[in-house]
């Protein structure tokens, strides 16, 4: 161990209890003074310890005068030396790391179910956004399955509902959701603006059914434009606006207009014995009107399509029997009288209420 | 400002510490260099240290600096990415994601190196990028910015940083996977 001597006060002792002030080399109590007369005058000092290159700085054994080889500035023994580039990994870190690793793979394996859902919710967002409804379900119905309270997969699925026509799907799949609360945000408002409009295209389309089950045709055409203006995306509803518009153009004696209508139900549904009927039913009013044989031999045309298509079905071949029979009676007698008239005179049973 | 004792937040975010320390001792044994002292955590001011005997070889003190930086920012990434969609995008209460997530935080909140590490980084590189050495060139962005965040530790940059790079690094992945 090096012997040193204090700069201060010429005490003598060993180096390593010494230390550096301001460059110079101090004993303990001299350094105490230099401080607390710093302290005093609030000015710094800087201090070092100083370090016996004779005693190794790890295990503290003094090798007399014997100057130890110096790593990084500190004096170390040659047992202590190699054990300076070998630090050991204490066994709850080596512990601790390998569990890290095994978490990340758990959160991987765990995540991955998670990466499906995210990326079926992406793709239905996708979909929704580039108005493809149909293909966006499933998909918004895979996030769902496991993320049920994800609400923007449950607007975005109500939405695509509700613009396909699955009205019931739509509210329960919004209801179902803390009874129809969500966060408020742009989807949510432009889902909400759906719902309503829907809700209100439903509520006409029902006072459109109702008024055409009670043969105000009129009224009931006026009701269901309203409904189809309401309710583009359902693809039934066209269909319906041609039956309703076409018995209102009947029951105001536009046989024209009733023809036309026929015409273009036919056209878009080439496959149905109703519309097959409604075309006959129209060519046989115009028939009756005008005595034209070629619309009359139109209408017996239409008539056979249309049992033709019935008979795939009893259900339609029993439809077809009740207009085949008042269609034919209208091109016989070229009367023209509306169902209720013709049950009441030939069809008493049916005329009961 | 949320005055919040910097001990609870080691404590919060303890292996992210860990992790930071591990990374360095690993290093330097890798880059042979001697440790004199190392402390994996403590409820302290530095949470964790390793002292390691200092180098003018840049690449050593690089790696040796900024090891830890990218092995925790990786960690975080990977972490965070198991854990971002159900946390974020899929509203889903699993406690093990929220658990990942807690986890890939604390280890990316614990990513940036020291600002002494960085000065001695900062001192080598002129020389050593005169010589044309790439990584010294490449160093002194990187050393710049994060030296300027870790001064801006004081206003969260460092949780800042863990849950910028835990939402946007798995986000960015998502994206461009799907």
């Amino acid at each position: 161990m090096l012997q040193g001597k204090c700069e201060q006060c010429g005490a003598t002792g060993f180096v390593a209890l010494f230390m550096g002030v301001d460059g110079r080399l101090l004993c303990q109590r001299c350094t105490e003074q230099v401080v607390e007369q710093a302290k005093a005058q609030r000015a710094s000092v800087e201090i070092v310890s100083i370090i016996d290159p004779t005693v190794c700085y790890q295990c503290k054994t003094d090798y007399g005068s014997t100057e130890l080889p110096v790593v990084g500035g500190l004096p170390f023994c040659a047992r202590c030396t190699p054990d300076l580039y070998a630090r050991p990994f204490p066994p709850w870190l080596r512990l601790s790391l390998a569990g890290l690793l095994i978490l990340l793979g758990v959160a991987l394996i765990h995540g991955a179910r998670y990466f499906k859902a995210g990326k079926a919710l992406v793709l239905g967002e996708r979909l929704v956004a580039a108005r493809q409804y149909e293909p966006a379900i499933p998909q918004l119905q895979a996030a769902l399955a496991i993320a049920p309270d994800c609400e923007k997969a449950i607007l975005l699925l109500a939405k695509a509902d509700l613009l396909t026509g699955r009205y019931e799907e739509g509210h329960k799949t919004l209801i179902g959701h803390r009874g129809g609360r969500f966060e408020e945000g742009p989807l949510t408002t432009d889902v909400k603006q759906t719902y309503d409009r829907v809700a209100n295209g439903l509520e006409k389309l029902g006072e459109a059914r109702k008024l055409f089950q009670a043969d105000k045709n009129i009224e009931a055409s006026r009701a269901i434009h309203i409904a189809a203006a309401l309710l583009p995306e359902d693809p039934a509803l066209a269909g319906a606006v041609e039956v309703v518009d076409g018995a209102a153009a009947f029951d105001r004696k536009d046989y024209d207009g009733f023809l036309a209508i026929a015409e273009k139900a036919w056209k878009n549904h080439p496959q149905s014995p109703d519309f097959a009927g409604t075309l006959a039913s129209a060519l046989a009013c115009k028939y009756a009107v005008t005595g034209d044989p070629t619309l009359r031999t139109r209408a017996e045309e239409m008539l056979e399509k249309g049992r033709q298509l019935a008979a795939s079905s009893p259900e339609a071949m029993q439809g077809y029997k009740e207009y085949e029979e008042r269609i034919r009676y209208r091109l016989k007698s070229r009367q023209i009288i509306d169902r209720r008239e013709y049950d009441r005179r030939f069809r008493p049973e049916k005329s009961k209420p | 400002m949320i005055p919040i004792p910097g001990w609870l937040i080691g404590l919060a975010t303890f292996p992210g510490v860990i992790v930071h320390e591990a990374g360095h001792l690993l290093l330097c044994r890798a880059f042979k260099l001697a440790v004199f002292d190392v402390c994996f955590f403590r409820l302290g001011n530095p949470a964790g240290y390793v002292i390691h005997e200092n180098t003018d070889d840049f690449n050593t003190i690089f790696f040796v600096s900024m090891g830890p930086f990218f092995a925790n920012s990786l960690l975080c990434i990977l972490f965070c990415s198991a854990a971002f969609l159900p946390v974020w995008e899929l509203e889903v209460r699993d406690p093990l994601a929220w658990f990942f997530y807690w986890l890939g935080l604390s280890i990316g909140m614990h990513a940036f190196p020291s600002t002494d590490d960085l000065k001695h980084i900062w001192k080598l590189a002129p020389s050593n990028a005169g010589r044309g050495n790439v990584l010294a060139i490449v160093s002194f962005p990187i050393v710049a910015v994060l030296y300027v965040l870790n001064f801006a530790r004081f206003f969260w940059a460092d949780l800042g940083y863990g849950i910028a790079i835990g939402i946007l690094a798995p986000l960015g992945t998502f994206k461009a996977l799907v």
